[in-house]
């Protein structure tokens, strides 16, 4: 690589170390006073500094990650402890100066929204185990969502997995994973809820542990959900 | 407790800073923008759940690296099961040449160094991509200073060899023949 008549006492481990700014000051004062005087030196130099150059450029244009701004597992915002004193603190307040009951369920809930005829209501059904399949469904659930806040229209979508698809909702495929945090981060009109029932179909079949991320709620059965929210009149689309 | 958890807090926070550079880092090891997020969440996902086995906060990088870097080899022993490694490496990265006909050199460079062995694309992309300094790649691969050195001296040569190749330039008089040096 280099011409050893010229610069026979600079090693190429030295001028990498000098490209990389990983000498002493002397050092580098040194090798500076050389390459003044010693043009093979210069020129090792330059096709250094060019490779790292092409290297680093390489990857300006690669395209760019989908991960969201929050990652799955992260610390949450406040220490656990606190934030429990707080909501029992609450809890104990509005208990004791009483609060009239809701009877219809809260604002803005799934029961809710249920009842009311005015919201588009799509229930989505995740049975694969497909981790591909799995992201074109959020893909294009994420563009509807979009879609409809877009327009104003109001949506509700519940996500249900059973059978292979709640092999996906847990840490283990953390692109799923990610999606999800993001997607329900971003719209409060959306749930995903995985079946118990298959959670212990598999642990007992398989021996399979399933994890589930936070943002999964649990329910009994995937298949009496899916049915119980079709007879309410919500779209059904299989994921 | 509270301590432990604004140390955690803060240790996320400068990782999730540097996020886009372990990014980088993964598609330069994997090539594939999907692969190289669920590579990142998974190393990150398992450094937010081992904060307290860090020793050494001014290591976080290096450290984060290491588990990166384990997870990859994870993922690659997984996936030999079922496809041939070589097949799979090279048969995706395709030849160097084709690319540069497209005049694309980014795209030719990164074939070129997916073709490189993984001790020597591991050194020279933590050097060039994170910007680690010696002692951090020392730190993240597990190897003396020197060696990291030597290592990243005939990775570069290697690297400059391929790139000539794909030119379709001669290769300087001087230059060690292509060969798989670990």
């Amino acid at each position: 690589m280099h011409d050893k008549k010229d610069s026979p006492d600079i090693s190429d481990e030295l001028l990498n170390s000098f490209v990389d700014h990983q000498l002493t000051s002397e050092e580098r004062q040194e090798i500076l006073h050389r390459l003044k005087h010693d043009r093979a030196l210069s020129e090792r130099v330059c096709a250094l500094q060019h490779l790292k150059e092409m290297t680093r450029l390489a990857y300006d244009d690669i395209p760019a990650s989908r991960l969201p701004k929050t990652m799955v597992g992260q610390p949450g915002r406040w220490p656990r402890m606190a934030a429990a004193a707080l909501i029992f603190g609450l809890g104990l307040l509005l208990g004791m100066i009483g609060l009239p009951q809701w009877s219809g369920g809260e604002p803005g809930s799934l029961s809710s929204a249920s009842r009311d005829s005015s919201i588009t209501k799509v229930l989505v059904h995740l049975s694969s185990a497909d981790p591909q399949a799995a992201l074109n469904t959020l893909g294009n659930l994420e563009q509807m969502l979009a879609d409809y806040r877009q327009r104003g229209e109001p949506v509700w979508v519940e996500v249900i997995a059973n059978g292979g698809g709640v092999k996906l909702l847990g840490p283990d495929t953390p692109a799923i994973a990610g999606r999800i945090a993001a997607l329900t981060e971003e719209y409060d009109n959306l749930s995903f809820a995985a079946c118990r029932n298959t959670i212990e179909q598999l642990r007992l079949t398989e021996g399979r542990h399933i994890r589930l991320i936070p943002q999964i709620k649990l329910i009994d059965s995937g298949v009496v959900e899916v049915i119980r929210r079709q007879k309410e009149g919500w779209a059904y689309i299989r994921g | 407790m509270f301590k432990n958890h604004f140390r955690h807090k803060k240790l996320a926070r400068e990782l999730c800073a540097n996020r886009h550079r372990f990014y980088k880092l993964a598609y330069s090891w994997t090539g594939d923008p999907m692969l190289a997020d669920d590579l990142v969440q998974d190393a990150m996902h398992k450094a937010f759940q081992s904060f307290d086995s860090l020793k050494d906060d001014s290591k976080l990088n290096a450290w984060t690296c290491r588990i990166m870097m384990n997870c990859h080899r994870d993922w690659l022993r997984r996936r030999k099961e079922t496809v041939d490694f070589d097949d799979y490496e090279f048969a995706a990265e395709g030849d160097p040449q084709a690319h540069l006909d497209a005049r694309d050199t980014s795209a030719m460079v990164r074939q070129c160094i997916a073709r490189l062995s993984e001790k020597h694309r591991n050194v020279i992309t933590l050097v060039d991509l994170m910007e680690f300094s010696y002692e951090e790649v020392s730190q993240a691969l597990e190897i003396p200073i020197g060696t990291v050195m030597s290592r990243l001296c005939r990775a570069r040569r290697q690297l400059r060899q391929l790139i000539a190749q794909a030119s379709g330039e001669k290769p300087a008089a001087g230059i060690t023949p292509l060969r798989s040096v670990n």
